[in-house]
């Protein structure tokens, strides 16, 4: 299954004649504003490199097409993981991007990746303000009633639960593992920053020693499991 | 919906730079009083918030966008709003089925959706925020030295225990920065790299 996401650079959306108001927002979410958009949405989504190389540009791009005269250039940011679309003229004009090319006016600029972290900055914020406010409440409900999972709506829309669950093991006596798990808002095209769901795991189990956290933990203990998007860590409780 | 105000030549008949214009009328908004003289000479005195409301119209108007005038209450149909925010009527559809417009109003027996004037004007206001803060960002990334990241374990650590999370706001604040200027660099070595495509 595909992972890459889509963007469109500041410098395509001005060629496309569209306004700032549009910076940094998946290319998914601006599939209706032009031909050209729908075009990067429907023959990007699977493959992000094209079939066709653009002549004489750096880094190598490929060509997108439409119906009508729109043609673009689309560069695979393979470091991101992130097909962009680059470049946009009306006219054929392919001339533009190896103008463009010499220029080194092709690849994203530092807007085009400071975009990517801005669109769920806030969120962020108030999140981790939330969570080292709420943390200690959470965790001490938690543990007072186990193997229930505790969940707390934090900063308006995101959801976090804790789940403690106490195993018995032969030899070893019981053993309590804490789930810790959150999701945020369903944002199409956005990627948590691993650093920000690490402080939050963290702030909502500081005592956590390193050797006793496992990540990206792919089931739950609740029933019906791991939820689609959902961020799961096990700490194992000496 | 509010009234649209046309242009900079239409608002601002003076031969002032618009940027004086403003200076001058944020002055007066700081000193409480403004006084407008009619082409007959007669004089009307306002208070400070009206010469603060011209400032930002002139401003608004001489940076490209659009400004209006209207009362907090006044409603707009999806196609005013297109307008308004500078996008298709689809996307404000878009916008709307997303609940980004909360008080979205229907009359009875109609299909017609109106979004009130104040919530565009916000989304708007937030859309520029962020992108004020993605420049802000990309500056950050050209300016400042690559610094050495500190571990998060132990900053959130120390933020759960003392409830105060400014320093482990202020390193994910760099390493976004950090991230930046990683993309930046990785760009270039795709471009320098020696298969080109040509």
């Amino acid at each position: 299954m595909p992972t890459h996401r889509l963007r469109v650079t500041r410098r395509a959306l001005a060629d496309l004649r569209l306004g700032k108001i549009y910076y940094g927002l998946p290319a998914e979410e601006l599939e209706d504003e032009h031909d050209l958009l729908a075009s990067f949405v429907k023959n990007r989504t699977e493959q992000p490199y094209g079939t066709q190389a653009t002549q004489r540009v750096r880094p190598k791009c490929f060509n997108l097409h439409t119906r009508d005269p729109w043609r673009g250039i689309t560069w695979y940011d393979d470091a991101r993981d992130i097909c962009w679309l680059v470049g946009a003229t009306s006219q054929h004009n392919y001339a533009l991007f190896e103008e463009r090319s010499l220029n080194d006016e092709i690849r994203p600029t530092a807007e085009d990746y400071a975009d990517l972290e801005v669109f769920s900055q806030e969120t962020e914020e108030a999140f981790i303000e939330q969570v080292v406010a709420q943390a200690p409440e959470l965790m001490a409900r938690a543990a007072a009633r186990p193997n229930t999972e505790h969940r707390m709506p934090i900063a308006g829309a995101v959801d976090t639960g804790v789940f403690v669950e106490v195993l018995v093991v032969p030899g070893e006596g019981e053993i309590e593992e804490v789930f810790v798990s959150f999701q945020l808002p369903p944002l199409p095209g956005t990627q948590v920053p691993s650093d920000f769901c690490e402080a939050i795991f963290w702030l909502l189990a500081p005592d956590a020693q390193e050797a006793e956290v496992d990540r990206d933990v792919g089931h739950h203990p609740r029933p019906g499991g791991k939820r689609p998007g959902e961020i799961i860590y096990r700490w194992r409780k000496p | 919906m509010g009234q649209p105000i046309g242009s900079l030549e239409e608002a601002l008949l003076d031969s002032h730079a618009p940027e004086e214009t403003v200076a001058i009328l944020r002055l007066a908004a700081e000193k409480g009083e403004f006084c407008a003289v009619t082409p007959n000479g007669e004089e009307i005195r306002f208070g400070g918030v009206v010469a603060g409301m011209l400032a930002e119209m002139v401003e608004s108007l001489s940076t490209g966008q659009q400004a209006y005038l209207g009362s907090a209450s006044a409603v707009l149909s999806p196609e005013d709003a297109a307008q308004v925010l500078g996008v298709s009527r689809p996307y404000v559809y878009r916008l709307m089925d997303r609940g980004m417009f909360p008080h979205v109003q229907q009359d009875a027996g109609s299909t017609r959706r109106k979004l009130l004037l104040t919530e565009v004007l916000d989304y708007q206001a937030r859309r520029l925020r962020r992108i004020a803060a993605a420049d802000d960002l990309a500056e950050r990334s050209r300016r400042e030295p690559v610094y050495e990241e500190r571990p998060i374990a132990a900053l959130a650590r120390a933020a759960a225990r003392s409830g105060d999370a400014s320093e482990l706001k202020a390193e994910l604040a760099r390493r976004r920065v950090s991230r930046v200027r990683s993309g930046v660099a990785a760009s270039a070595a795709a471009r320098d790299a020696t298969d080109d495509g040509s």
